[in-house]
């Protein structure tokens, strides 16, 4: 993952407000991208960096609410919501679809920086999940078809004289397939070789663990 | 017995009727006589000041003189009717020549001097186109104000010179009948009955031949004589005048009350004149009583309902105008530019608060009636009438001596004389005050209901504006707190930090613009009106409803016409109609979910059938609208919404219509509305 310097993308439709929210990042040394609508931000290209978005709920044209659904396929852009209109449906439908936060103008900077930090560093640990994620797939991969097998029963909690006796095969040979999965999924134990096993199901992937600190 | 006094009675009682026939042309001329009653063929026939020529012409044309106004040379400018039939001649044919040509030849000279002098009375022969000479009596007197003309009135002195000659002859025989007496008393004791009987006859003859009654009673109110038309009279009656020798007046007459001056005439040997109504005969009559040889009385009785009716008439016109003037608050006033006689009638000394027993009307006065403030204005409009022989009107506000402030409106017009000189100006003031108290009021409430209705449609913005108010103080706090943590750094950052002050400055001000908008929207009044761009208007408007624009995603399109020229409006009431069409267009395009929400506003020059006007349109992509509703769109109270007052585009279009513009809607061909306003373009002065 890259250490570049995190973006914060702005979208809010009064120019004063695009401006004063870019002089505070600033001043704590974070770059700020404004867009005036939806459509405009959409559009433009996100260079590979940490990014989140600070986006009015209420737009010409297309609504916050519209551009977080359409971001939704992509995972990667945590949302903080700031909005001049609190209603509580709207609240807590950009909550359920995932947002940092929702603030209400007029907001306490130390609020918007507070969720724009939390935001980057949600992405930041998601980035990082994903990253080991995709480590352990290769690993995974990296097993022969019987190694996967033997590593499945393993996990399931079967003996090894319970797993030869399901592949037909001698409890040595399991031994052997056992420690070469050991050692090549990197763990040393077996609790960690259930972690490894639990992180790759195909319902966890893509879904990035609900945030500890909010 | 008849005799010199009689003759000269006679001579002054003309004289009388002639100054009266004199003195009614010239009150009318001078204004003191607003209108006439004439009883005419055709019923009565009221002239009224309007047309001040009409009754001049009428009553002259009435009168059983003749009359004309001719220029000291004798030149004849203009005559009634009944001279030009005096003279026999075509009336087109007197006027323009000279009266001299009229005149007995003998009689010209006299006529001359009197002409010279300016004004004179005597008699005089006329003379007709075939030659007649009609004995006439002649007054010659100046038109006031106008000295080069002279006004001759004619009275036609044959009637008169019947009954005049039969007294001259009267005056012969008394004379003699004197000398016989007086011989008779020489020879008091040759008696003559036979002669005696016959100047008895005589005289009875001399007094039948009298149009007037004549009554001869004694000293215990006993008639002892009476003519000819005295016994027509009694018949008239129903008397026998065979029966009336002898008897006394109280038995006779007892409904009579004229004893006292019978007495009175008895008593002090003195003439008397006394006029009363004759209900048995149904006139007036005037009595001239003398005293008699035998210490009793003789009567001279003449019918006067003819001059009493016509008193009557001026009399009760009189009273008709002023009648009129006080139901209609309506003074008259009549200055002669030449004299500087100003008369005022009654009511125009009321409207002034001016007590007419107490000041004498003066130009002078009139001004200080008048408010300071509108005086220069007044006098400036006066005088350029008064210069350019022009009607004039204005409107004015007086000043009464207890301060109270009446409105009038002041109407007047020259009169000119026949030689186009304004020979006066006659002018009506009224009084409006009520009518402009009433108009006020109405303006008023017109406000407040504007006002009323303008609260109403920003309370609908208010939530938006709310919301746009909202965005600038979070920019401003932003700002601010970006500010401190410029400043706060190891190395602070006064670079960004003034930056963000600027910022802060900015967007403080952009609020005060937003509040300023709405507070001068929400004066209680429309302002004054002055010159207004619209394209500034619809700026403003726009800043009130922009974000209502965004929060119903609507798409604005403008296209105003730069430059457009200025129009006289109080700016307010143009934003109010402007704001009541723009959000009406968004409240129309609320339905529309599956087409774009366009709202498109259009202002530019154009010709209407008024003259150049701007035109500015407010269309939408709503729901457009029914035949019926776009029938009672404008009407008071007609609403399609649940909580809308349905007084927006009535007091909309009242507006545009007091600025002189016109507003209507139109469906678009395929989707929504347009509304169209148009508003005249200001004149340069």
């Amino acid at each position: 993952m890259s250490e570049a310097d995190p973006i914060v993308f702005v979208v809010d439709d009064n120019r004063s407000v695009r401006e004063a929210i870019t002089s505070l990042l600033a001043s704590i040394g974070l770059r700020a991208e404004t867009f005036r609508t939806a459509e405009e931000f959409l559009k433009a290209p996100r260079p590979e960096v940490p990014a989140c978005v600070v986006l009015d709920v209420r737009l010409p044209g297309l609504s916050g609410l519209d551009v977080q659904r359409a971001l939704q396929t992509k995972v990667d852009l945590p949302i903080v919501f700031i909005t001049g209109h609190g209603d509580v449906p709207m609240a807590v439908e950009a909550m359920k679809g995932g947002a940092v936060e929702f603030l209400l103008k007029p907001f306490r900077e130390q609020q918007l920086l507070d969720a724009i930090q939390r935001a980057l560093a949600r992405q930041r640990s998601q980035r990082q999940w994903l990253a080991e994620v995709g480590e352990l797939r290769r690993r995974y991969e990296s097993l022969t078809q019987r190694e996967q097998q033997v590593m499945m029963h393993v996990v399931a909690g079967l003996l090894n004289k319970q797993i030869a006796a399901r592949l037909h095969t001698s409890e040595v040979t399991v031994k052997v397939h056992r420690g070469r999965v050991m050692r090549k999924m990197h763990v040393t134990s077996l609790p960690e070789l259930v972690r490894a096993a639990e992180r790759l199901r195909p319902s966890a992937t893509g879904v990035y663990p609900a945030d500890t600190n909010v | 017995m008849i005799d010199d006094e009689l003759r000269t009675d006679e001579i002054e009682n003309l004289r009388q009727r002639l100054e009266e026939a004199v003195e009614t042309l010239r009150a009318i001329r001078s204004g003191e006589v607003d209108a006439l009653v004439v009883r005419g063929r055709a019923g009565d026939e009221v002239y009224t000041l309007r047309t001040a020529d009409q009754p001049y012409r009428a009553l002259v044309e009435q009168m059983q003189e003749g009359a004309v106004t001719l220029t000291v040379a004798g030149d004849i400018l203009y005559c009634n009717r009944r001279f030009a039939d005096l003279v026999a001649t075509p009336l087109q044919r007197v006027i323009g020549g000279s009266v001299r040509r009229f005149i007995a030849g003998e009689d010209r000279a006299a006529v001359d001097a009197l002409l010279r002098a300016g004004g004179g009375k005597r008699e005089g022969c006329l003379q007709t186109a075939d030659g007649t000479l009609i004995n006439a009596y002649l007054s010659v007197s100046p038109i006031i104000g106008d000295e080069p003309v002279l006004a001759m009135v004619v009275t036609d002195l044959r009637e008169q010179a019947a009954r005049r000659d039969a007294e001259r002859r009267a005056r012969g025989l008394l004379d003699e009948l004197a000398d016989r007496e007086r011989q008779e008393a020489l020879r008091v004791a040759r008696l003559n009955e036979e002669s005696l009987e016959r100047e008895r006859r005589l005289r009875q003859t001399i007094l039948d031949s009298m149009a007037d009654r004549y009554y001869a009673v004694d000293k215990d109110w006993r008639y002892t004589e009476f003519n000819a038309a005295a016994e027509a009279q009694l018949r008239a009656l129903g008397r026998d005048p065979t029966t009336l020798i002898g008897s006394s007046v109280g038995e006779e007459f007892p409904s009579i009350m004229i004893e006292d001056v019978f007495r009175r005439v008895a008593r002090a040997r003195e003439p008397a004149t006394h006029e009363h109504y004759c209900t048995a005969l149904g006139e007036w009559v005037e009595d001239r009583v003398y005293p008699g040889p035998d210490g009793g009385v003789t009567i001279f009785q003449r019918d006067v309902t003819e001059r009493r009716r016509l008193e009557d008439e001026l009399r009760k016109t009189a009273g008709y105008v002023a009648d009129a003037e006080a139901l209609s608050h309506t003074g008259t006033w009549a200055w002669n530019p030449t004299t500087g006689r100003l008369f005022w009638s009654a009511e125009h000394f009321k409207i002034l608060g001016l007590d007419p027993a107490s000041v004498t009307p003066s130009w002078d006065l009139a001004m200080r009636s008048i408010h300071p403030e509108d005086r220069p204005f007044v006098e400036g409009r006066f005088t350029r009438a008064v210069s350019e022989r022009q009607a004039y009107a204005c409107d004015c506000r007086v000043v009464r001596p207890d301060g109270e402030i009446r409105h009038i409106r002041s109407l007047a017009r020259p009169v000119l004389s026949v030689s186009g000189d304004v020979a006066e100006y006659v002018g009506k003031i009224i009084d409006v005050t009520e009518r402009v108290r009433a108009d006020e009021a109405l303006h008023r409430s017109r406000q407040e209901l504007a006002h009323v209705t303008r609260a109403m449609s920003l309370n609908a913005l208010t939530s938006s504006i709310g919301h746009d108010l909202n965005q600038f103080i979070v920019a401003i706090m932003t700002n601010a707190s970006a500010c401190l943590r410029w400043l706060s750094r190891d190395s602070p950052n006064l670079e960004e930090a003034s930056a963000a002050m600027g910022r802060i400055v900015r967007d403080a001000g952009l609020i005060g613009d937003v509040i300023g908008n709405i507070r001068a929207f929400l004066e209680k009044t429309g302002g004054v009106r002055a010159l207004v761009n619209l394209k500034d208007v619809i700026a403003e408007v726009r800043r009130l409803v922009d974000p209502e624009l965004v929060r119903q995603g609507v798409v604005i399109n403008e296209a105003v016409a730069d430059p457009l020229p200025p129009v006289l409006a109080a700016r307010v009431e143009l934003q109010q109609v402007l704001l009541n069409l723009m959000m009406n267009a968004i409240e129309a395009m609320e339905v529309v979910s599956n087409r774009p929400r366009i709202l498109s506003i259009r202002a530019e020059r154009v010709e209407s059938e008024r003259g150049p006007a701007i035109l500015v349109a407010v269309e939408d992509s709503g729901a457009g609208l029914g035949a019926v509703e776009a029938d009672r769109l404008f009407d008071p109270f007609y609403t399609t919404r649940p909580r809308g007052l349905g007084m927006g585009l009535f007091i909309a279009r009242s507006i545009v219509e007091s600025h002189g513009g016109r507003l209507w809607a139109i469906p678009n061909a395929e989707h929504g509305a347009t509304f169209q306003v148009t508003l005249p373009i200001a004149r340069e002065s």
